[in-house]
């Protein structure tokens, strides 16, 4: 019974595995991270978009939501090749880091469409 | 914590693959000996996080009433949404007018804590770790009654 010994992954081995289609992901953790912070740079866009465009109402808010369980969903099932079940299925994909990626969304909005307004 | 939970699971995998034998029940014993090593750990952690998150309330309670006595009464930005009821309590606080699309620094405080705390903790490795939540309702953590045959 002897077990490998388990070596940390740097962080840039983790981005250049996240930016390759079809990696390896003995660590389901590893991948939930990518989706963690993956969510956190498309919040940032997102938000800077919609404050510029301006999108306003409720609709801003439903669309983020739909674009953020949507593209996590197809970057673990399309790009990567990963069966969604294995990291938890759809619900915990959507769920992970959603409290952090809204709250950073709501904050770039705000700021950028109070920018926008008094310009 | 986080290293050794997961060592804990693969070694677990491992076990609860392979065929009943001598070998097998000590090894057996001694995973149970480390999960038990394992949780006194994560109380002395919790001990220690409930110290510390006790800190951070207290710090950021007082960065609250600094930045209220700055911002107080002030429009900081304009919420490119109507707010809808219990939200408006917050967005709205302290502010004089029927706009509710003018956002007060609480609402906007809120958000900036909530969305720099998280990732601070994510970044510098204090997050709640996935494989403690996993090993606490675990299908391989049965309750410890029902794993006294092996002792």
């Amino acid at each position: 019974m002897s077990s490998k010994p388990s070596i940390d992954p740097t962080w840039t081995t983790t981005l250049g595995k996240a930016l390759s289609p079809r990696s390896e992901w003995p660590d389901k953790d590893e991948l939930l991270d990518v989706i963690y912070w993956g969510k956190q740079v498309l919040s940032l866009l997102v938000g800077l978009v919609f404050g510029f465009t301006p999108m306003t109402g409720f609709l801003g808010i439903l669309s983020y939501i739909v674009i953020s369980s949507v593209v996590a969903q197809h970057y673990v099932t399309k790009f990567q090749s990963v069966d969604e079940d294995e990291v938890g299925g759809f619900w915990e994909l959507s769920k992970e880091g959603f409290g952090a990626a809204f709250a950073t969304y709501m904050v770039t909005w705000i700021t950028v469409y109070t920018y926008t307004m008094t310009e | 914590m986080d290293k050794k939970t997961k060592k804990l699971e693969r070694k677990k995998k491992t076990i609860g693959g392979g065929a009943e034998s001598v070998q097998d029940k000590s090894a057996k014993k001694k995973l149970e000996r480390e999960e038990e090593r394992l949780k006194a750990t994560n109380r002395d952690m919790s001990m220690f996080k409930m110290k510390s998150m006790f800190a951070i309330g207290l710090a950021f309670t007082a960065l609250l009433s600094t930045f209220n006595s700055i911002f107080e009464g002030r429009v900081v930005a304009k919420l490119p949404f109507y707010p809808i009821g219990f939200v408006q309590g917050l967005s709205h606080r302290n502010l004089i007018g029927d706009d509710m699309t003018d956002c007060s620094f609480i609402f906007l405080y809120i958000l900036c804590t909530m969305t720099v705390r998280q990732n601070l903790q994510k970044m510098l490795g204090f997050a709640p770790s996935r494989a403690m939540a996993r090993q606490q309702s675990s299908p391989w953590a049965p309750p410890s009654s029902q794993m006294n045959y092996l002792r």
